[in-house]
């Protein structure tokens, strides 16, 4: 499904990114965790095509086609979905309205008319109900007066809509009372089947109660640092990072 | 006349006035009024840069060579009417021109008895006191040089009346058409009435017909509401890229009465839009909208002016803007509260978005509050494209091109859906969007 190797990125002169490595295939949840600062959010920008990031060097293979040679757009179109740790707010532009020109142009992409009007719709209520998202809330502006909550159901239902093959959950669960995080959790699990892989990065141990993965990683300085089973996530919640930071530095 | 030292350049437009006044309409007042209005043109002369409520739009450069005051030279294939009439099919179309009524393409009647739309000439003629009042009235007032040549020598525009307690039910559609090029100037001035508890919706579009080139059209209403009555006055500027427009706008309003007006300004190459209302009655309600898309070199400057001089009124102003290339635009708010107007509501808001380096938006809100228990605001802001936004939309798959449109329509939206008259407000909607394609 995806993979990156080496990679080396960062913002205007800083190096964030240092050497990340990482082999996502087909149908597997990895998490990413660690502290604050340790790059999981840059990480998620450089794979969304964020053009204030620099990639330094590195490969990213995406169904092995190469990621750093797409537009965000395209890597969009080819089935990656980044779930925004703050998903902007766009006044006057109607989420149904975004949702209709997403899917059109990434039909379009493939080679596929548009969706009939009803075929639209009745896709919207569908999944619209899997998020538990009020019909009023698809009809308004883009994020626009959303609680955080509903704007990270706001983000699972738009990648409900689009059908991506890899997920990239930035922090989806910062800012979420329990019953948004289940709500959320629930929409990320019916999405999950053999051919979607999913990358959820969080701070913390909570919101893989709901989504188990399969693979845990924790970054590190801008580097994966240690792997496991999803036992690991555990560990980490019990010990806290500052476990992780002095095995690094005793290692130095 | 001799007492007054005429500028060189200003000698033709004297002879011209002077060898046509008696034959402008209007009887022996409004031939005073022009006269005095003439008078104050001469004065003031053409603005310059020194001017203060012209230092964005200094008219120096604009006429490059002298105004052609003949209309010969007007170009005259055939137009095709229908063309405009379906471009909103749900109002009762009125034809201008180049200022002139179109009498056998025009539907004056509205199917109402209680209400007069003709030609300022046939409204000397025929409505002598009512013309002869209202022509004039308000506007000697007004410092403008285009307003008081406009008035001085305006042989064209419209008259119409609604009478007391008298709805209008269609919009009445008034579609300037001009041919005209080689800078002819066309003075249009309306006269607009409505009367005690009397409804009318009035839309104004500016159009050039194809070949039509350098002309100017100083276009002038001055709109009196009544007690209690309701005045909804949408304009659409769409003219040439050469076309040099100044247009204003003076209206007064009696107690309990609502105007609701809105300028979108789409084409045109220079355009100056005055816009001044009175509120001098009590509880009076003034909406003033304007949206500007403006591309190139063009230049477009609203200058609006809302004067308080009773308390319990309310006015309400958003003006946006966006601009690309190397276009320019102004927008000039000025609020006056008198001491009396106590309780006065006074709300502007400027905002504009400025998709290239080369764009230049100045916006300059003048509050002068002589009351003490009002609320008044005003806010500013010129700013680009959100760039965050566009990433967001391009990480859903929409090219830069598309998020940017959805952006821009959903910036200038607002300020359309304003607009109370359902089918032209769709009709706005459908060509703004195309704007953005």
């Amino acid at each position: 499904m995806i993979s990156i190797k080496n990679l080396r990125a960062g913002i205007e002169d800083k190096e964030i990114l240092k050497g990340f490595n990482l082999e996502v295939k087909a149908g597997e949840v990895h998490a990413i965790m660690g502290p604050n600062g340790s790059g999981k959010s840059t990480l998620a920008s450089v794979l969304a095509g964020k053009e204030d990031y620099n990639v330094i060097e590195g490969q990213l293979l995406f169904n092995n086609k190469d990621l750093l040679e797409m537009s965000a757009e395209d890597r969009a179109r080819e089935g990656l979905f980044l779930a925004f740790q703050y998903p902007v707010e766009i006044p006057g532009v109607s989420n149904i309205n975004f949702l209709k020109t997403a899917l059109a142009e990434i039909r379009n992409y493939k080679g596929l008319p548009p969706l009939e009007a009803k075929d639209f719709l009745k896709l919207v209520k569908e999944k619209q109900a899997m998020v538990e998202l009020q019909g009023s809330l698809a009809n308004r502006s883009v994020n626009e007066g959303f609680s955080g909550g509903e704007k990270k159901r706001n983000e699972i239902f738009q990648m409900a809509m689009l059908e991506p093959t890899l997920a990239i959950l930035d922090e989806t669960d910062s800012g979420l009372d329990i019953d948004a995080l289940r709500i959320v959790a629930n929409g990320v699990n019916q999405l999950r089947n053999k051919e979607r892989s999913f990358i959820v990065i969080t701070h913390y141990q909570r919101l893989l109660d709901y989504i188990v993965p399969d693979f845990v990683h924790v970054m590190y300085n801008g580097q994966i640092v240690k792997s496991g089973p999803k036992e690991l996530a555990l560990e980490l919640e019990e010990k806290g990072y500052d476990w992780i930071k002095k095995e690094m530095e005793a290692t130095v | 006349m001799n007492t007054v030292s005429i500028p060189n350049d200003l000698l033709t437009i004297v002879d011209v006035f002077e060898s046509s006044i008696n034959s402008l309409p209007g009887n022996a007042i409004t031939k005073n009024n022009r006269r005095e209005a003439f008078n104050k043109f001469l004065k003031l002369g053409f603005p310059t840069k020194l001017n203060e409520e012209y230092k964005y739009s200094s008219t120096d450069k604009l006429f490059k060579d002298e105004l052609q005051w003949s209309t010969h030279n007007i170009n005259n294939h055939p137009i095709d009417f229908d063309n405009y009439r379906n471009k909103n099919t749900e109002a009762n179309h009125v034809f201008l021109l180049n200022g002139e009524l179109v009498i056998e393409e025009s539907e004056l009647n509205n199917n109402n008895e209680n209400c007069i739309v003709c030609d300022i000439k046939t409204a000397a003629l025929k409505h002598t006191s009512l013309f002869e009042k209202h022509y004039a009235s308000q506007i000697v007032k007004f410092n403008d040089a285009f307003a008081q040549l406009n008035t001085a020598m305006a042989a064209k525009g419209l008259f119409i009346y609604i009478a007391p307690n008298t709805k209008i039910q269609k919009p009445i559609q008034i579609n300037n058409i001009c041919t005209s090029k080689d800078y002819q100037i066309i003075n249009v001035h309306h006269v607009i009435v409505a009367e005690q508890f009397s409804n009318v919706n009035i839309i104004e579009t500016f159009y050039s017909e194809q070949n039509s080139d350098h002309y100017f059209l100083n276009t002038l209403s001055e709109v009196v509401v009544k007690d209690n009555a309701f005045v909804n006055y949408y304009k659409l500027q769409a003219e040439n890229n050469q076309a040099i427009q100044v247009n204003t706008t003076q209206v007064v309003q009696e107690q309990q009465s609502n105007f609701d007006t809105n300028t979108v300004t789409l084409g045109g190459k220079w355009l100056r839009n005055n816009l001044n209302i009175v509120l001098n009655g009590e509880q009076c309600t003034a909406h003033l909208n304007g949206l500007q898309l403006l591309s190139n070199q063009q230049h477009v400057d609203n200058h609006t002016l809302v004067d308080h001089q009773m308390p319990h009124c309310e006015s309400n102003q958003l003006y946006k803007g966006i601009l690309k290339d190397k276009s320019t635009g102004v927008f000039n708010g000025k609020i006056f509260v008198r001491k009396d107007a106590q309780k006065t509501n006074a709300y502007q808001s400027s905002k504009n978005m400025l998709l290239s380096d080369d764009a230049t938006m100045n916006t300059k809100p003048q509050l002068e509050i002589y009351a003490d228990d009002v609320k008044c605001s005003h806010g500013s802001s010129t700013g680009q494209i959100d760039e965050n936004a566009v990433f967001y939309l391009r990480a859903r798959g929409l090219s830069p091109d598309s998020a940017k449109a959805l952006l821009m329509n959903a910036f200038a939206i607002d300020v359309i859906h304003t607009i109370k008259i359902e089918s032209y407000k769709n009709y706005l909607e459908s060509i703004i969007e195309k704007c953005f394609q």
